[in-house]
């Protein structure tokens, strides 16, 4: 049978951190320091605490309900890679794949996931044009995508929520401002029915998936390794990936990367707002009133 | 110094190094950054973001700025060293794919670098605000790093990326300057002097293709230092020269392998593989190699023996923006033309981006040139052959000939040249010859390679 080898060597990590700045540190650490082409391909599976992740161009006024998220304790953050705006806790499973520029395929990608998770549930997911993953029947969007390409190195990474409560879901992604707000950051495109593999299979759980996507990935190499991951004591030691993490979580990145916009307030105002700080001022933009 | 005796009173101002660039604005050669290829059949991106903006000084790696197409984020990275002279697009703005990003004013070679150095010396009236900068400048580079070792900014980069004390490496550029390669030679990725024809890729690409051009300004001759490719092309090509070679030429007709091509476009397209025809002619080549092992081979130094290689690691010659590489594919024997494909795929990615791995440009055994495939045209060439190895094929574009059927009708054929070389003091011209013509068999009926499919 002709088979296209993927490469030789195929590595699975798992990280015991459930706190999405760590993750996502972790995850854009491997993209800057491990070289695909010598050390072979990488996948790396988390879940974290309920967050909020905005896609690098994106706007947190206009995506996520500021207010409501800050009540309820939930996470805010900015991811590397591009995209829309998604929501995930302890029921979502995030995979992130990493590969060279030219091994970087999405549709591929979603296709041995949504394969894996086929024959282990009973559910039938179907990969979408726009490269999300969909219930059937009925359209239900239970994972979004995103991808990250530099220095001839690729990662793709999506979400799977297995189970989620969709009304905390809704609220914290519709922003009260989002009218009041122009601008050119990308917007995310509301899915008209959001679902997650409990709800067609009672038994599917983060593990299982975890579990079946793993096996999978496995076949696809000669060699493959799996490895459970401190994060959090890995990048307590590396300075490295400690200033990554820094980065993260500062105001300057989460909100003062928002694209140039405009806001019009309740009273007919109109401001400016440029790397977050109101135009002219270096006064930090807020809704707080 | 010529600049100087051209510019007559400004010959002073042209004196200072690249920190002064409005006067030697006329003699750095300005290229055009052009996006490349981000795949997935992505035409156009929108810049988001710059990282640099008119009149910043780059060096290769640097960040340039972030686009994004739909779901993707991409950093784009600089593949010069230089200055940036102009942004093409305003954030928000749509870039094209293979179109401008920006100009960067590339730093001009070593040699320009030093003579201003000079002629500081004597001291200059004007600009003398400049003239005390200098010597503080060029002095604190040096001593900086590593006391008084000459080098580039790239080179020490490159040098402190690498954790190397520019003051341990052997410099082999003028006045002891350490270049690119001496660095890369001392960290062993290329051997230092190797006859076995490996190639020393990582060198700078200092002369970016407009750089020889631009010297038409000047009037008189200029000593173009040779570097990167073309000095790994001398090295190679002389040992080359010592191997009395002798050609076969042939005409193939590939009607058959068009049409074959035709039929696999979709299959090709649904496993993600870009169908050339190189991978035809690599495995076909890889077939007939196993009837005439003595062509898949090597010399040793001393001409004893002639090592028949087990592996056929065939060595494919690329066009890359620093010039000619030859990196091989290893074991084709054993490889499906698909997963040829995608080895082409990946070294020619890797090539544009100038990133071929050592590991790709050592253990050739029998190589082949598509000239055809450069569009350049072409029919019959005059290979060279890559030592320690025996043969060569150079093969030509395909061209729509007129020519006799078997019952004596003009038809319109498909037709490619062929120009084997081989080393004529162990292969003779009918071992070649048979090779030729089996290759020209598999390729005039592929259900032969079919055939012995395993």
């Amino acid at each position: 049978m002709c088979t296209i080898s993927r490469g030789k060597i195929g590595k699975i990590l798992k990280s015991t951190s459930t706190c999405i700045f760590e993750n996502l540190a972790f995850e854009e650490h491997i993209f800057r320091t491990h070289n695909v082409e010598r050390s072979g391909e990488v996948l790396l599976m988390w879940s974290n605490r309920p967050s909020v992740v905005i896609g690098r161009h994106q706007n947190p006024w206009v995506e996520v309900n500021l207010p409501f998220a800050k009540e309820t304790n939930i996470e805010i953050a900015r991811r590397h890679s591009g995209g829309g705006t998604v929501y995930h806790d302890q029921g979502n499973l995030n995979i992130s794949l990493l590969t060279t520029h030219a091994q970087h395929c999405r549709p591929k990608n979603l296709k041995f996931i949504s394969d894996a998770l086929n024959s282990n549930f009973t559910v039938q997911i179907v990969p979408n044009s726009r490269d999300d993953m969909e219930l059937q029947p009925g359209n239900r969007k239970c994972s979004g995508t995103a991808a990250r390409i530099a220095k001839g190195q690729a990662y793709h990474h999506l979400t799977l929520l297995i189970d989620a409560d969709l009304e905390i879901l809704k609220k914290s992604l519709k922003s009260p401002f989002r009218d009041q707000i122009e601008s050119n950051a990308t917007r995310s495109v509301r899915a008209l029915a959001v679902g997650f593999l409990r709800e067609d299979d009672g038994n599917a759980s983060v593990e299982g998936a975890e579990m079946a996507i793993s096996e999978v990935y496995r076949k696809l190499f000669e060699q493959s390794q799996f490895e459970t991951i401190d994060v959090s004591s890995k990048i307590a030691a590396n300075p490295e990936i400690l200033k990554i993490l820094e980065e993260l979580k500062s105001w300057k990145w989460i909100y003062g990367k928002s694209p140039k916009f405009q806001f019009s307030g309740e009273n007919g105002q109109e401001i400016e707002v440029k790397d977050g700080l109101i135009m002219g001022t270096d006064q930090r933009f807020s809704t707080d009133f | 110094m010529m600049a100087a005796r051209l510019l007559g009173t400004s010959s002073r101002i042209a004196k200072f190094s690249r920190h002064f660039h409005t006067a030697k604005a006329a003699f750095l050669p300005v290229v055009q950054f052009k996006l490349s290829d981000i795949g997935e059949g992505i035409a156009e991106v929108q810049v988001k973001e710059w990282y640099v903006k008119e009149g910043d000084t780059i060096s290769q790696f640097d960040k340039v700025c972030e686009v994004q197409s739909d779901k993707a984020a991409v950093t784009i990275s600089s593949r010069y060293d230089g200055i940036v002279r102009k942004l093409y697009h305003d954030v928000d703005g749509m870039a094209r794919v293979g179109q401008a990003l920006i100009d960067v004013e590339v730093e001009g070679n070593v040699e320009e670098d030093e003579k201003p150095k000079k002629e500081e010396k004597k001291g200059a009236v004007t600009s003398t605000p400049q003239a005390s900068k200098e010597p503080a400048t060029s002095a604190s580079e040096s001593s900086a790093s590593d006391g008084k070792v000459l080098a580039t900014p790239a080179v020490r980069r490159l040098a402190m990326e690498n954790k190397v004390k520019l003051s341990s490496v052997r410099g082999s550029g003028k006045e002891g300057r350490v270049l690119k390669e001496d660095v890369l030679k001392f960290l062993g990725q290329v051997p230092a002097d190797h006859s076995s024809g490996s190639t020393n890729i990582r060198t700078t690409h200092q002369a970016p293709l407009p750089a020889a051009k631009s010297y038409e300004a000047l009037k008189e001759d200029v000593a173009v230092p040779i570097r990167g490719y073309t000095r790994a092309m001398i090295k190679t090509m002389t040992e080359a020269l010592k191997i009395p070679h002798f050609g076969y030429n042939d005409e193939i007709n590939v009607d058959a392998l068009v049409k074959l091509r035709g039929e696999l476009k979709d299959f090709a397209k649904e496993r993600h593989v870009k169908l050339s025809y190189m991978p035809f002619f690599i495995k076909a080549a890889s077939l007939a190699l196993f009837e005439f092992p003595g062509l898949n081979a090597t010399t040793d130094d001393k001409l004893e023996n002639i090592i028949h290689k087990a592996s056929h690691n065939i060595c494919l010659a690329m066009d890359t923006p620093g010039g000619l590489v030859v990196p091989n594919i290893k074991n084709c024997e054993q490889r499906s033309i698909f997963e040829i494909a995608q080895e082409i795929t990946r070294l020619m990615e890797a090539g544009k981006r100038q990133q071929i791995g050592r590991e790709d440009l050592v253990g050739g055994t029998f190589t082949l040139s598509n000239i055809g495939a450069l569009k350049i045209g072409g029919t019959y060439a005059s290979p060279v052959i890559f030592p320690p190895q025996v043969a060569i094929g150079a093969i030509g574009a395909i061209e729509r000939l007129p020519r006799f059927d078997k019952h004596d009708n003009v038809i319109a054929a498909n037709v490619i040249k062929v120009s084997w070389c081989a080393d004529h003091r162990v292969v003779d011209g009918a071992t070649m010859a048979r090779f030729g013509n089996r290759w020209k068999f598999y390729l005039e009926h592929p259900s032969a390679m079919l055939a012995q499919l395993k």
